[in-house]
């Protein structure tokens, strides 16, 4: 049977779009680092530095207060993604903290955000609908207003933001702003716009692009006013780490697809991605700081990327890569071949989206839930035009590779530069994305659940609900990356994180991952 | 998505500008005259040799920056001796694209006091006050940008901001010089053997300001170095600043209508500050020609290389400059002068405000910050003073 789409699921297009941006994210002369420690002493004091990703932002969300009770899920507590992120569990490993005591406020190294969250998450709906419809609603639907009720204006101001942590008081370690850029985390010293609340004007276009601003006070307000100007990199040397994690750059790509190329970060040439990741890396090896630097995936193969193109092989392809086809022949939609591939065409031809575009994972859920079905004009839904936020054409599409490709020339040539340790992310994601079981990462992944966990596809397990940022068990993947790199680096023992055991819930975090199938 | 970039400019968002600050002069530190060196070369250029050769071997003494004023002392044998002083009172008609600003700038006050010990060895305490309005303030079209962004997200018309911003920028500097004159080398035979006098002098230069957008009455004003790689600085002095220097003036022209010297002057701040982080020895150049047809006239042409390091730049401004003047003695002591000046900064790009950065949307007045690139400024200043009859002299 057909599923048909309730009226409640063209909201969680909106939760989408009002969280979208909210990922992660001068020449100057590479610095020795003279001070800094080695072996498990360089664990003494760990801080991250990044965007949505190493704050743990999952599906759509930023919370930390595991006591949300799912409205769709009578019985079901909101998934709190913070202590699930990886940055949450590589400190787990690494420092032997708990599960426990990264949740509890008073003890925690994260900005733990209270209840009901900072965003629209996406959270799992009624089981009985599980695995026949998107598996989830947005927390508004259940919420009138939220992500831009009194909670979320709150997070706004120094003087009120401490209403949404749960430890106000704290200086996290996790530092990690949901949205912002690479060259913000060196600038941004304020949110960029004073309220969630409409902007007045032209100005309204630009919003949905500074969901950082929703994040700055709630995870840097608490080193104000000593920290000035209050940046992430300010904070970060305040924190006196011994080692600090930096994963910045997403932003930087995904403002620049979700605008539809219009607008562009800073850093937009290598040379201005190593001069700011350069900046970064030698103010702290000059305070003393082991660094260890993250490049990034491709994001046009997460799953909130639907390739347009009908695969060649659907029964090699679909079980790791997000594709329309795929999704609509899957269980979730379930249409025959024939009309699945009819409805690509169409969009295919109606958006000149070629073989090489995409339609994005809101321009499904508008596809979906028009009435009739498959008949929504996403130009029109995206105020005139969707390039970016509803689909990807093929030039978007290579403009968007060759940002994400600058990033990561930049990155790489900075911690060339400086000696920093490099985390090779994009790598052990392509090999996913291609089912390279010579990867062991890989292989892993893909064996965790087979069929079910963890792949790229859409629903696939390794990322949550928005197809943007990592499940618990993708997070864990992470994490357990960047434990090797570390361990090679610097001459640690931290222990591996299994992602399995993740996937189970019978690892660090105590209980099984909401966002994959099982 | 954000399709209004395209077409939208000429909605400008209107973003109430700010003050803005001056970021450099058209005159620099030393921009004014070197006339106690002046003064002291040609009055020993123009003494009986014999006297001359009393004069100790050495160098010669002479501290820029010094009021273009009449200056003199033809019966001196070197610096004038005793007390001195002039005083003027001055008022200046800017020119150029200073778009609303209509004329003149008054209340200019130069005031120097002088004590020479003897013909080699002078101090010398000036006070100067300097009008500007520079360009490209509150005239031209520029970028506006948001914090963080790369592109701009719409364009801004200056000349449409009401009310207009006012630059009316007074500079003000305070020297203390101390003048040394040496003569170098003995050339010539009997009556006719001389040295070569030059003058060296090592000075204080203590310089501030006032704009008139100042909300603070003095030079405080917010401003980023730049629209997508700064942060905004808030409550810097952007035209305040310490000059230590040691200025070396030289003759190379003299005939009896005629007299020219050449002064470099190495400078180092006597502080950082603002977005300046650097210290670097800066070099100022002043070539300073004079022609006299009367007793009680002289026109005077001084082009100039020189330096701003001021809290508003990362870097030291080159400012090229002239100034061309005409002094007329009128009574024993009263004087006048009138100079035209012209100037500003070759390595700075764009003059007065280049872009608007928006901190916060929706770019509410008090989160419009500019950014500055160089000052150039053209005037003509007139001066009515007093003077010491020994330094007004021609």
């Amino acid at each position: 049977m057909r599923p048909q789409f309730s009226l409640g699921v063209k909201c969680i297009a909106l939760a989408l779009a009002a969280s979208l941006a909210a990922c992660n994210g001068g020449s100057t002369t590479p610095a020795p680092s003279p001070t800094a420690p080695s072996g498990n002493a360089v664990l003494g004091n760990i801080v991250g530095m990044g965007d949505s990703l190493t704050a743990g932002y999952q599906s759509a969300g930023f919370l930390g207060d595991g006591t949300m009770a799912d409205p769709f899920f009578p019985g079901l507590n909101v998934p709190p993604g913070q202590e699930s992120g990886w940055w949450s569990q590589f400190y787990m490993a690494a420092t032997e903290a708990n599960y426990a005591a990264m949740a509890n406020p008073a003890t925690s190294v994260l900005p733990l955000i209270g209840k009901p969250g900072l965003g629209n998450q996406l959270v799992p709906n009624n089981p009985a609908v599980t695995h026949v419809a998107l598996p989830f609603l947005p927390l508004s639907q259940a919420i009138p207003g939220h992500g831009c009720d009194a909670f979320g204006k709150a997070a706004y101001s120094l003087s009120t933001f401490g209403t949404t942590r749960l430890n106000a008081a704290a200086q996290p370690k996790d530092l990690g702003v949901p949205g912002i850029t690479l060259h913000e985390a060196v600038t941004m010293y304020q949110p960029n716009a004073p309220t969630c609340a409409p902007l007045p004007g032209p100005f309204a276009v630009l919003q949905p692009l500074l969901s950082e601003a929703g994040s700055f006070y709630p995870v840097l307000g608490s080193y104000a006013p000593s920290v000035t100007p209050l940046t992430m990199l300010n904070a970060a040397l305040a924190a006196k780490p011994t080692l600090t994690t930096v994963w910045l750059g997403a932003n930087d790509v995904l403002h620049f697809a979700f605008s539809g190329g219009q607008f562009t970060a800073v850093d937009t040439t290598a040379a201005q991605v190593t001069s700011d990741m350069t900046q970064i890396i030698s103010s702290l090896q000059r305070a003393g700081s082991a660094v260890v630097v993250a490049n990034l995936p491709n994001v046009l193969e997460t799953p909130f990327f639907f390739s347009i193109a009908v695969p060649s092989n659907p029964a090699q392809t679909c079980p790791l890569q997000a594709n329309l086809f795929c999704l609509l022949v899957s269980p979730l939609v379930g249409l025959p071949p024939a009309t699945a591939s009819g409805i690509v065409s169409s969009i295919d031809t109606q958006y000149n989206l070629g073989t090489t575009g995409y339609v994005t994972l809101q321009g499904v859920i508008a596809e979906l839930s028009a009435s009739p079905q498959f008949s929504a004009n996403l130009d029109t839904l995206a105020g005139g035009n969707g390039n970016g936020s509803m689909y990807v054409t093929p030039a978007l599409a290579t403009a968007v590779q060759t940002e994400n490709d600058t990033l990561n020339a930049g990155i790489s040539a900075a911690a060339g530069s400086t000696g920093a340790a490099l985390v090779d992310v994009k790598t052990v994601f392509q090999d996913i994305y291609t089912g390279n079981l010579a990867d062991p990462l890989a292989a892993q992944a893909l064996s965790v659940n087979p069929g079910k966990c963890c792949s790229l596809a859409f629903y696939g397990g390794l990322l949550s609900f928005d197809g943007l940022h990592p499940s618990n068990t993708g997070y864990a993947l992470i994490a357990d990356l960047f434990i090797q790199t570390v361990d090679a680096k610097f001459g640690t023992a931290i222990a591996p994180i299994s992602p399995s055991a993740v996937y189970n819930g019978t690892g660090q975090i105590p209980f099984p991952d909401p966002y994959a199938q099982r | 998505m954000l399709r209004f970039l395209r077409t939208c400019a000429a909605l400008a968002v209107i973003a109430t500008l700010g003050p803005v600050p001056a970021s450099a002069d058209p005159t620099g530190v030393f921009g004014t005259a070197v006339s106690g060196a002046n003064t002291a070369i040609k009055n020993a250029q123009n003494a009986p040799s014999k006297q001359v050769i009393h004069l100790p071997d050495g160098t010669v003494a002479q501290v820029p920056p010094v009021s273009q004023q009449p200056v003199g002392g033809a019966q001196a044998v070197g610096l004038p001796t005793g007390f001195t002083y002039t005083l003027d009172l001055s008022v200046a008609k800017p020119f150029g694209n200073i778009g609303g600003m209509t004329g003149w700038l008054p209340g200019g006050v130069d005031a120097v006091a002088g004590y020479g010990f003897n013909p080699t060895t002078r101090f010398v305490a000036n006070y100067y006050e300097v009008q500007h309005y520079p360009v490209g303030f509150n005239s031209g079209t520029v970028p506006l940008y948001l914090q963080g962004f790369a592109n701009p997200i719409a364009s801004v018309d200056l000349g449409s901001q009401q009310p207009q911003i006012n630059v009316t920028t007074k500079d003000r500097f305070l020297l203390l010089n101390f003048e040394k004159l040496f003569t170098l080398g003995k050339f010539g035979q009997g009556e006719k053997q001389r040295g070569i006098p030059i003058v060296i002098t090592p000075t204080y230069v203590a310089r501030w300001s006032k704009i008139s957008d100042s909300p603070s009455n003095d030079d405080v004003l917010a401003f980023q170095p730049n629209a997508t790689n700064s942060f905004p600085l808030y409550g810097v002095h952007t035209r305040t600043a310490q000059v230590w220097s040691v200025a070396v003036t030289l003759p190379f022209l003299k005939t009896p209508k005629m007299f020219g010297t050449f002064t470099v002057a190495p400078s180092w701040l006597g502080h950082i500050a603002g977005v300046n982080q650097e210290n670097h020895a800066q070099l100022y150049q002043i070539l300073y020609l004079e022609y006299t047809p009367t007793t009680s006239t002289r026109i005077f042409f001084e082009p100039q290389s020189s330096r701003d390091y001021l809290p508003t730049d990362p870097y030291a401004q080159h400012l090229v400059a002239y100034f061309l003047g005409a002094s007329q003695r009128i009574g024993k002591i009263e004087f006048v002068q009138v100079v035209l000046n012209s100037g500003g900064p070759t390595n700075r790009g764009a003059y007065g405000v280049n872009a608007l950065v928006c901190q916060q949307l929706p770019c509410a007045p008090n989160q419009v910050v500019p950014v500055v690139g160089g000052l150039k400024a053209t005037q003509i200043q007139l001066q009515f003073g007093i003077g010491s009859p020994s330094v007004i002299q021609f």
